[in-house]
């Protein structure tokens, strides 16, 4: 059976690949479907959703389209995801190969910084790094990584210390091979898949980040977000909820489709790794 | 007498265990002579695979010298250390563990030829397809991965790795034991061949005397990390003198053919 076959095998995954699949539409197409400005007035204030066919989703305060700053929020909140993500699993990935495989005071300094950063709350890590540099995209996905590497150089360091003991490394070492070339091209891709196997959570938690920390005004002003919707929406909480529950629902599902299509990957990679 | 190729003294290396320290190797001396194969025979525990990586510089010794090509070999370090080791090569018991399991056959075989500058990038391909032609492999074997080739190829590979910095000595160890019986004799006589053509020394480590007949001029018994007797492989193995030497005797079952047909083999 192929790999693909047995991940759709289960409920979980089909849910997860779906609503991803959707995400991905939704960010691919929001220029396509909402050219311009998405933060421009497009109708009436405070239209309520299913009330006109151009503006299904209805109107913010300001009268700005809620469909469209969902499509572009889908896209801000997918990028800056994926991108932290891609970040932490990366320098976790060095870090807890170079302590890992270096030993010694290198993996003793290396995994104190580690400890030091763990002990920092990741959001008041990220919230700080924001309120310092200002909030810009790159900024923000930076603030993110920084409170996401840990997890990943840790399971890279213990997997590193295992692999390091196998006759392959010995045998590199044996034709004279450089020990940074050892490190990073005969040790790390070894240790990759239970590293990868951790970005599903990176990516959702990167998500629910990148959220809060628009909600908190600290995002990227030029870009729409969910957190900025749901923000802008605690103002007329109570006449017109339904501006903070559409990108609330919005983002509550996509942290599910992350976690649930991350859950299948590693489910089937799982078990063809214990069928083989 | 020529002077030896590597010569050992005095090596000992230590372990911890629980709160008492054992001796793996103890006070070990051993000489080999160019294109000589020595033998280190002892039961499992004995501290044959310790000497291994010990000579290979894979850890280092708690006392104890040696040279290599007439040079301290403990001095070398770094890139000094690197360079060297294009002389000493070594042959692992399970060619599946001692390769990157991602690697193809191309790559296994690139990388010493890269690292020692022994042919340029546009030499490369023939180099190795010169090396799988060198250990009776067939040149479209390049392309494969470790992982799919047999158990025996993957030995073939292993040795050309080895011999492909033109070493002076090979450290095999077990490196015939996981093999069955028709594909070891044939890496036994492929081994046989190299070293009458390139005049390689080999330290050969094994359990099985009936193999260490086959191959070996020399002999060290190791018992408990300490040399037991050591000699003429042919005597030693004819009439062994320790209790251990007895042992590992009495337990070859086809001592005999194998040895009469290994020392036919070698003259
Ligand atoms: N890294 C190590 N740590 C602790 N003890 C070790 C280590 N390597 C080897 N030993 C011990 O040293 C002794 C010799 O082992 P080894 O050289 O592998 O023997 P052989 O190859 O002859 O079977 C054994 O008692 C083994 O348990
Ligand atoms: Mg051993």
């Amino acid at each position: 059976m192929s790999p693909l076959r047995r991940f759709l095998l289960t409920p979980e995954a089909i849910a997860g690949a779906i609503i991803l699949l959707a995400l991905f539409a939704m960010a691919l197409s929001a220029s396509l479907f909402f050219p311009g400005d998405p933060q421009a007035i497009a109708g009436p204030a405070l239209l309520p959703p299913f009330q006109h066919w151009s503006l299904p989703l209805g109107t913010d305060r300001l009268g700005r389209d809620v469909q469209a700053e969902l499509f572009h929020g889908a896209r801000t909140s997918l990028a800056v995801g994926l991108a932290a993500a891609a970040a932490a699993l990366a320098v976790g990935a060095i870090v807890g190969t170079l302590a890992g495989f270096a030993g010694g005071v290198v993996d003793e300094v290396l995994m104190r910084v580690t400890d030091a950063f763990q002990t920092v709350p990741s959001f008041l890590l990220a919230l700080a790094f924001v309120s310092i540099v200002g909030p810009s995209l790159g900024v923000v996905v930076a603030a993110i990584a920084l409170g996401a590497w840990t997890g990943p150089a840790r399971v890279a360091r213990a997997e590193v210390l295992s692999i390091r003991e196998r006759d392959f490394v010995a045998g590199a070492r044996v034709i004279g091979m450089h020990p940074l070339e050892i490190a990073f091209r005969e040790v790390l891709p070894n240790a990759l898949p239970p590293v990868l196997a951790l970005s599903s959570v990176i990516v959702a938690a990167a998500i629910l980040t990148e959220a809060a920390l628009s909600f908190l005004g600290l995002g990227d002003p030029n870009r729409v977000t969910w957190g900025g919707m749901i923000a802008e929406g605690r103002a007329v909480l109570r006449t017109a909820p339904f501006l903070s529950i559409i990108p609330g629902i919005a983002l509550v599902l996509t942290v599910l489709g992350v976690y649930l299509a991350g859950e299948g990957v590693v489910e089937t990679t799982a078990v063809r790794r214990s069928l083989s | 007498m020529s002077r030896p190729l590597l010569a050992v003294s005095g090596l000992t290396k230590r372990y911890r265990r629980g709160d008492k320290t054992i001796a793996a190797v103890d006070d070990v001396s051993f000489d080999i002579r160019p294109g000589e194969t020595l033998a280190l025979a002892g039961p499992s525990g004995s501290g044959k695979s310790t000497i291994a990586r010990l000579v290979l510089r894979l850890i280092e010794p708690d006392a104890g010298r040696i040279e290599f090509e007439g040079g301290d070999f403990l001095a070398l370090n770094g890139a000094a250390l690197r360079a060297r080791r294009a002389r000493l090569q070594m042959v692992f018991q399970d060619p599946l563990a001692a390769f990157n399991p991602r690697a193809t056959v191309a790559r296994v075989l690139d990388d010493p030829l890269r690292i020692h500058d022994v042919a340029s990038r546009r030499e490369r391909p023939r180099g190795i397809a010169a090396l799988l032609e060198r250990v009776g492999l067939s040149a479209d074997l390049a392309g494969r991965a470790i992982h799919e080739i047999s158990g025996g190829q993957r030995q073939r590979i292993a040795i050309a790795r080895a011999i492909a910095t033109k070493p002076s000595l090979i450290v095999l160890d077990e490196a015939v034991s996981a093999l069955d019986v028709s594909v070891r004799r044939q890496i036994l006589q492929l081994l046989l061949d190299l070293q009458r053509e390139e005049r390689i020394a080999f330290l050969f480590i094994s359990h099985d005397l009936g193999v260490i007949s086959a191959i070996a001029h020399r002999i060290v018994i190791l018992d408990a990390g300490r040399v037991a007797e050591s000699g003429d492989a042919r005597a030693v193995i004819g009439a062994p003198q320790s209790a251990i030497g007895k042992a590992l005797v009495a337990a070859a079952p086809k001592l005999n053919r194998t040895s009469t047909q290994g020392t036919a083999d070698r003259q």
